[in-house]
């Protein structure tokens, strides 16, 4: 298994895994990068060295993911990354998978691949609910949260002191379980009258979809959560 | 089974000379640490062969602590290596450990064999249609019933309906209701004639 290190070119990141270059944009990191490192590139943005390498290896490897290490870093910082997230998934990876499926559609007079589409458009729906919900209620909370506790206000100010991270986040299994169904019930069920390069596409992009969205899951669950959970502690246990 | 070698040795000669002795004889990348603690990054890992090579002198309460973690979702081997110094507990050639100064041979021999099991018992698992019972129950599912309406309705106990929709998500790979539901509908399952299908998904 690699680990990428500050001394690694950019260049070489992308060559190895041209599937991190969303994760590199979430970062306002662009292309056209000579022979800078991943150190050089980060100094120049002002972007958190240990963050980056920690997320971009985290993403690459699935099976590496210090914990304690993703934790250290602000909530501040943690959120930041997860919004720009949600935004790319809401302007860029949504329309596109909608625009292919619009086509698969369209191109087959398949009855079944309309009960598809349905069923994607009620998956969609539970999404951005979700990330409604995180981006407006439980984000908000977690920074006034740090902020009372970095700044040791007291006592705790209401919009903090009668909640916890747990009546917001939910567990993401539900929205994932539906993704994974849509995949299998296409690959494994439906009779294939359509035009195959169509349905190909489609599949490429929910898959490269669902391996974002469970990267971006696991940092809310195992790293912002439990995070939350321990200033939670620290704070209304007093 | 994937296989995946991890090599715990505070030394980096040793753990570059095992990583490219394994590469060697298996062609298998080496996870490298130099102390237990960085092992605690790697416990993502779910349904592996481990194989954990590691330097004797930290096979310590904190070690075993750890490798516990991994046993729950992989099946573990550690094998200890020992300095050319330090006598060896075990008596004659055992398989659980040997020393930095092994021959590559030796290498290969203790670990092939671990590495080689149930290779060839890669028992199949069954491909199995929904029973009658059970197509019931997921006809039911599909017009939103819950788990007590479908017991009424099917003259089934609470459980038995809790215990089918268990074996019909395992048989399709299906999770969710709607995933269900649209299975049901792609299969005939149900009249779309006389109900909206959009109105159940």
């Amino acid at each position: 298994m690699e680990l990428f290190d500050k001394y690694t070119k950019m260049t070489d990141l992308v060559h190895r895994n041209y599937l991190l270059l969303p994760v590199i944009n979430r970062f306002e990191i662009s292309l056209g990068f000579h022979d800078k490192t991943i150190s050089d590139v980060c100094h120049e943005k002002g972007i958190d060295l240990h963050f980056f390498l920690a997320i971009v290896n985290a993403f690459h490897n699935h099976e590496y993911f210090p914990e304690d290490e993703l934790q250290s870093f602000s909530s501040e910082l943690i959120i930041n990354y997860l919004r720009k997230s949600h935004m790319e998934f809401k302007r860029s990876s949504l329309p596109k998978i909608e625009a292919l499926l619009d086509k698969l559609v369209k191109n087959s007079n398949s009855n079944d691949l309309k009960i598809i589409q349905t069923f994607y458009n009620k998956y969609k729906t539970e999404l951005l609910e979700h990330i409604l919900d995180e981006e407006e209620n439980a984000f908000p909370y977690v920074l006034e949260l740090q902020k009372a506790y970095d700044q040791k206000i007291s006592p705790l100010p209401d919009n903090v002191a009668n909640y916890s991270i747990q009546s917001f986040e939910k567990e993401h299994t539900n929205v994932d379980e539906k993704l994974f169904d849509l995949k299998n019930i296409i690959i494994k069920y439906l009779e294939p009258n359509y035009i195959e390069k169509d349905c190909n596409d489609f599949l490429f992009e929910l898959f490269q979809f669902e391996r974002d969205l469970t990267d971006h899951a696991r940092i809310e669950d195992k790293i912002l959560v439990p995070k939350v959970m321990n200033i939670e502690k620290e704070l209304k246990d007093e | 089974m994937n296989n995946r070698i991890i090599v715990i040795h505070p030394s980096e000669i040793i753990r570059q000379g095992l990583h490219s002795i394994v590469k060697n004889l298996f062609d298998i990348d080496a996870v490298l640490l130099g102390q237990i603690e960085d092992l605690k990054s790697y416990v993502e890992i779910r349904k592996t062969r481990i194989l954990l090579l590691v330097d004797s002198q930290l096979n310590n309460d904190q070690f075993t602590k750890t490798a516990e973690v991994f046993k729950k979702y992989n099946s573990v081997k550690i094998v200890l290596l020992r300095d050319s110094f330090s006598k060896s507990n075990c008596k004659g050639d055992c398989d659980c450990c040997f020393s930095i100064i092994a021959s590559k041979s030796r290498i290969f021999e203790i670990i092939d064999p671990y590495l080689q099991q149930d290779s060839n018992s890669n028992a199949r698992q069954d491909v199995t249609e929904l029973t009658e019972r059970e197509t019931d129950v997921i006809k039911q599912v599909a017009l939103g019933k819950t788990n007590k309406e479908i017991a009424a309705t099917l003259f089934i106990s609470f459980h038995t309906v809790i215990s089918h929709r268990k074996n019909i998500t395992e048989k399709l790979g299906i999770k969710s209701i709607s995933g269900l539901t649209v299975y049901a509908i792609l299969n005939k399952l149900i009249d779309t004639n006389t109900i909206d299908p959009e109105s159940l998904i």
